[in-house]
């Protein structure tokens, strides 16, 4: 077997619920890392697919991972043909997200009564500038024309860059759902209006809630067939740190558990990654479907495992943090005091609690250092 | 033909004023862009 089926292989043993050869270094970049750590102009070198395939060939060949950490590709061109007001590039070159209002409170039964109706005809508009019903057919004619051309400026990076670097490309990604209410948030309401709407309009927060859960459940059958081996559906969720835990049990955790069970009924594997600190919610993910990919940023590693441990796969909890500001050795003590408590039994992925953005976030000699210890050192048979 | 051509188009300016390019997207993502204009106005004129 080569390294990228064994590599593969560990992935795939977790998807089927079994312990793998060893404990995988799971990574994700975000797409200004590789650029920054190769060298480049993030704000001018963003936008060519050979120059980001050059940073991430440059960068994966230094930085260990099971999986391969990113993909080629760049939504910036979407972005500026829909005329995006909701990811907008700073100077530097870091896509910034507004917190931009594209529905009116008084909105809401319009929403109830006809979800997409009111999507297309109100909500685009004032999201994307040429979603106009003028400019929106010509808009998705060039998208779709886009969508082609990325597809032929990209063809066969992600599988040349896996091959290269042996890295797995298994259980892909190959969607992603937003929980119900966060879809309220990021893009109807704001994540500050929806909450001041929990307190003002709850009847018609929760109506709209379920309109959209529906949406959101159609859409999975739109998902690619067949099905992939240990498919994931990915979710990144946002506003539950932010709202009492009062609210959550009202207005964000019952959707998110119907799409949730609707993501493992059509046999994907949901991934999510809980942002900010989920320790007050650790008893409601206990309800999830067995055997979702979870991953953490603040959580208590005792209470994930304890928890969830038995029935999801759970990852991160290593602080990126720790990269930039303590020695390899520091490192690698801070590793294994989290693999003592994450390891045993399996359903276990290294990695870090976020992912790297700037090249500073990583001292790469204390990152090889914990990989290596990783990939050396956990060991199940 | 020829007339609607060379009113409409596209070129690297007219892509840089629609698009409202700064100067950091103009050296790569215009090209792009003015690549998919060219498309669609390609396609467009065989369907007139």
């Amino acid at each position: 077997m080569g390294l990228k089926e064994f590599r593969e292989q560990l992935f795939l043993d977790m998807a089927e619920g079994k312990i793998p050869k060893r404990v995988p270094v799971y990574m994700s970049f975000e797409s200004s890392y590789p650029l920054l750590y190769a060298g480049y102009n993030l704000a001018v070198d963003q936008y060519n697919f050979d120059l980001v395939y050059d940073a991430l060939d440059k960068t994966i060949a230094d930085f260990i991972t099971d999986n391969l950490p990113a993909a080629v590709g760049t939504p910036a061109l979407l972005n500026k043909i829909y005329g995006s007001k909701k990811f907008i590039p700073s100077e530097t070159g870091f896509i910034q997200h507004p917190n931009i209002c594209s529905m009116k409170a008084e909105e809401y039964d319009e929403l109830i009564a006809d979800p997409y109706k009111f999507i297309i005809e109100k909500v685009s508009p004032r999201t994307y500038t040429n979603m106009s019903p003028e400019k929106r057919g010509m808009t998705l004619f060039k998208a779709q024309l886009a969508q082609q051309f990325i597809a032929l400026k990209t063809a066969g990076m992600t599988q040349r860059l896996a091959e290269k670097h042996q890295r797995s490309l298994a259980c892909p990604m190959v969607g992603s759902a937003t929980a119900p209410f966060d879809y309220i948030g990021d893009n109807l309401r704001s994540f500050t209006a929806c909450l001041s709407d929990i307190k003002r309009y709850p009847a018609k927060v929760l109506e709209a809630v379920d309109v959209i859960t529906e949406i959101q459940i159609r859409n999975l059958d739109q998902l690619p067939k067949p099905i992939p081996k240990g498919a994931k559906v990915f979710s990144a969720l946002h506003m539950p740190t932010f709202m009492s835990t009062k609210d959550f049990e009202k207005f964000w955790w019952p959707s998110y558990l119907k799409l949730s069970n609707a993501i493992a009924e059509r046999g994907y594997t949901h991934l999510m990654f809980c942002e900010d600190d989920w320790n007050r919610f650790a008893d409601h993910l206990q309800d999830l479907p067995k055997g979702c990919l979870i991953c953490f940023e603040y959580m208590d590693p005792k209470l994930a495992k304890g928890k969830l441990g038995k029935d999801h796969i759970l990852a991160g909890f290593f602080p990126l943090n720790s990269f930039a500001t303590k020695s390899p050795a520091e490192c690698v003590d801070e590793a294994k005091a989290i693999l003592d408590i994450m390891a045993p039994g399996g359903n276990y992925m290294f990695r870090t609690d976020k992912a790297p953005i700037l090249k500073s976030d990583i001292n790469m000699e204390a990152y090889r250092a914990v990989a290596e210890y990783v990939m050396n050192n956990t060991y199940y048979y | 033909m020829s007339e609607i051509k060379s009113e409409a188009y596209p070129t690297r300016e007219s892509v840089i004023k629609i698009y409202n390019l700064d100067k950091n997207e103009q050296v790569y993502l215009a090209d792009y862009l003015l690549q998919i204009e060219r498309m669609a106005f390609e396609i467009q004129r065989r369907l007139v």
